[in-house]
């Protein structure tokens, strides 16, 4: 009784791992990489630079590289300055963003469209000079050191979370796109702490949001 | 909904190594020191406590900011100036309306980086007196010529 019971329980566990599942023979598609291009700029941080103290350039390269899989590059070019609690600090300088996202959700005809979520490597080479760093005093007296403009890189983390869509039926495309920021490294002149870095925002503290609006045409 | 997951969790570990902003407050005790004043009796050497004191101090604005009346103190911190000039005047009395003792703090000063909040510092060095009019303090005799926390008395007056 018993070997005819155990022999059942091998045998429809066997068959089950042999017969249950018909092996379909998939064609496997030899993958290769069909260029395929989008360019974007950034027109939210452009047009807000006319009325803010932040003067922000950027652009993004993007490209499929397989399946829901997109590498993009972003570049700019960041000038800020930060006045506030007895600082007076002005930076400029370029960025590169490095990274990939992947499409969450896609229009079943355009696979272009849709959401997406991604992370990328980021740094920022640019000069700063604190014209002046407080020194906070009892009675009114406040004073302040001013340090010599240097060049200084800073490295971060991004997160990318947006969403593309097409512009009715031509190539251009809305891009949006949210970004938290996480600073890994900087470099510090005097173990000063920067207190703005380009491409990055406010950095006093390690943490940060941006915001991107494109418009992106896919050759 | 594991990419949701992912997401959530990325910023909930944001949120905790995020602390800090460029609204942060500096705590005491990682700013600019103060210079902790005591007192000796002038006939004998030995130190005393003082019944009341007033201090007041040119903070170089050229009004004196009074910085009150302390019953029976055995020290107390004064806040130094942390502009560029190498001295404080610090005007001292022990009744309302008494005259007041001027004493002149000479240093040298040295800026430290501290954090976002605080700033700069400032530490002082080469801490010299001068007994500009002497009333109620007959003499002023430096303990310890330098400023770098307040845990040690900088100077005495003799009463």
């Amino acid at each position: 009784m018993k070997t005819k019971l155990i022999f059942s329980f091998f045998f429809s566990i066997l068959s089950l791992l042999s017969f249950a599942q018909e092996n379909k023979e998939v064609k496997k598609e030899k993958w290769t990489y069909k260029p395929n291009f989008m360019v974007g700029f950034d027109l939210l941080n452009a047009g807000s630079s006319f009325f803010s103290d932040r003067k922000m350039y950027q652009g993004f390269i993007s490209s499929k590289i397989k399946n829901d899989l997109h590498a993009v590059i972003d570049a700019g070019f960041d000038s800020n300055i930060y006045q506030k609690n007895g600082y007076d600090v002005k930076a400029n300088g370029p960025f590169v963003k490095l990274g990939v996202f992947y499409m969450l959700a896609k229009d079943a005809e355009n696979e272009f469209n849709g959401f997406y979520v991604g992370g990328k490597a980021a740094g920022s080479f640019y000069t700063q000079e604190y014209m002046a760093i407080p020194v906070r005093g009892f009675g009114g007296s406040t004073s302040s050191v001013a340090f010599p403009s240097s060049t200084q890189s800073s490295y971060w983390l991004e997160g990318m979370i947006g969403g593309r869509v097409q512009l009715f039926e031509s190539n251009f495309y809305i891009d949006v796109n949210l970004q938290p920021k996480y600073m890994i490294f900087t470099t510090k002149q005097d173990e000063i702490q920067p207190m703005i870095v380009p491409g990055f925002g406010k950095s006093s503290s390690k943490f940060a949001m941006g915001f991107a609006w494109n418009i992106a045409y896919k050759f | 909904m594991k990419y949701f997951k992912f997401l959530i969790l990325t910023c909930f570990l944001g949120m905790l190594f995020s602390c800090g902003g460029d609204d942060d407050i500096c705590e005491s005790g990682e700013g600019t020191p103060r210079m902790k004043i005591a007192f000796k009796s002038a006939e004998s050497g030995k130190e005393v406590t003082v019944d009341s004191l007033y201090v007041a101090v040119d903070y170089g604005s050229g009004t004196k900011v009074q910085l009150g009346k302390t019953a029976m103190v055995a020290s107390r911190l004064i806040p130094l100036r942390v502009d560029d000039a190498p001295y404080t005047d610090i005007y001292v009395k022990t009744r309302l309306n008494s005259t007041e003792s001027k004493i002149r703090v000479n240093y040298t000063t040295k800026a430290t980086y501290v954090s976002p909040g605080c700033g700069i510092k400032k530490t002082y060095e080469n801490l010299t007196t001068e007994l500009i009019t002497p009333t109620v303090v007959k003499k002023v005799e430096v303990d310890l010529n330098q400023i770098e926390n307040e845990d040690k008395t900088n100077i005495f007056l003799l009463f």
